[in-house]
């Protein structure tokens, strides 16, 4: 590969990426996406084996699905018209394009540790948002969803602390879930609501690994 | 590991907290300064202030015999100095925007060295809230979005243990 070109093809994200994210890692955790992910080599590394593979892979789906919903709900509130201040509607677009890599991500990542990619919306939070985005009438309740679905991803990625079986995963699941904070932040100060409501962040609203997918 | 409280991550906890005492002193010297007068900046780097204070206690709690009730000195130095300098309001505020993003990006760093569950978690409950700070803080100084707001935080800004050491 030396000296040669490499165009990252969009969309096209690997477990090494996932485990790139959010700065230097380990050069343990980077070899062990290299030998791990994708190759037949048996070799010791970080994942904690098939089973651990599996788990990781059942949480990565799970963020898939999640952020599959805030591209849903975004999407809609943009096409319906309802976004009339131009930095709303500019932070709208920024914020899906967010969710748009953190699923591609999450998709290559499930991939990338044998699991069956997830791309649709969780259907279990699709269930609670779905009622709320057929009744949007103006920003206000357009942007109070997109806070409700911000602070729902960012408890999701929180509440995964302590829980892969790679533990570099910890570090790249909250360099998302840090992300999502700021948005919500954003959008809480929009509509009036206070941006940082409390000095520890809860998991009170996290979608369990597992549920949906 | 899981559970429990290893010396690594009571190290660590210590280190957090130090950093904390320190961006608490910094805000404390921000108010004291007079530099910051516009009622919502005050508003919010009070409340910032506090939940620095909170974070601290709180790994505190978690470093045991490590933990200390000193700020990081070289860190503290360092806040003070950036807060003596900013002419103005926006260049105070700019200042705090800045102790907020290394905050958040040091508990990302932290973040891939902890094992213990509660360590990690409490990490991870803190790094949200340090972004929102910084969110807010952005807003106030009119920061573009696009700088405000990254698809992934990164420990690019992290403050290190190895440049600014814990006080023993």
């Amino acid at each position: 590969m030396t000296g040669r070109t490499v165009r990252r093809l969009p969309g096209v994200v690997t477990r090494r990426r996932f485990l790139q994210i959010g700065g230097t890692l380990s050069m343990g955790a980077v070899l062990a996406a290299c030998i791990g992910g994708g190759s037949s080599k048996s070799s010791p590394d970080s994942s904690g084996g098939a089973g651990g593979r599996r788990a990781d892979a059942t949480i990565t789906r799970t963020f898939s699905s999640v952020e599959a919903v805030a591209v849903v709900v975004y999407t809609t509130a943009l096409d319906s018209g309802l976004l009339t201040n131009p930095a709303v509607t500019d932070l709208a677009k920024l914020f899906r394009s967010h969710h748009q890599e953190h699923t591609a991500l999450f998709v290559g990542t499930t991939r990338d540790l044998g699991g069956a990619p997830v791309t649709d919306p969780n259907p279990i939070v699709m269930q609670q948002v779905q009622p709320v985005l057929e009744s949007l009438r103006d920003e206000t309740t357009a942007v109070n969803l997109a806070l409700d679905v911000e602070t729902i991803l960012a408890d999701t990625y929180q509440m995964t602390m302590g829980s892969f079986a790679d533990k570099s995963f910890n570090v790249a699941a909250m360099s998302v879930g840090g992300a999502e904070a700021r948005h919500a932040a954003a959008l809480a100060q929009a509509i009036g609501v206070p941006p940082v409501p409390q000095a520890f962040e809860t998991t009170e609203r996290a979608v369990p690994a597992g549920n949906g997918v | 590991m899981t559970g429990s409280n290893t010396s690594g991550d009571a190290g660590i906890n210590a280190f957090a907290q130090s950093v904390e005492l320190a961006l608490a002193q910094a805000y404390a010297e921000l108010a004291s300064s007079g530099k910051v007068a516009t009622p919502e900046a005050v508003d919010a780097t009070n409340a910032f202030a506090a939940h620095h204070q909170e974070h601290a206690a709180a790994l505190g709690a978690l470093a045991g015999s490590r933990a200390t009730s000193t700020p990081n000195r070289r860190l503290a130095t360092m806040f003070a100095a950036r807060v003596r300098d900013a002419p103005d309001e926006r260049a105070a505020l700019r200042a705090a925007l800045t102790f907020e993003n290394e905050a958040s990006s040091t508990y990302l760093f932290a973040l891939g060295s902890l094992e213990a569950t509660a360590a990690l978690q409490l990490s991870a409950s803190i790094l949200p809230v340090e972004s929102q700070h910084a969110v807010v803080l952005a807003a106030l100084v009119n920061e573009a979005p696009r700088q405000t707001f990254p698809a992934f935080e990164t420990q690019d800004q992290a403050l290190r243990p190895d440049e600014f050491p814990a006080p023993s």
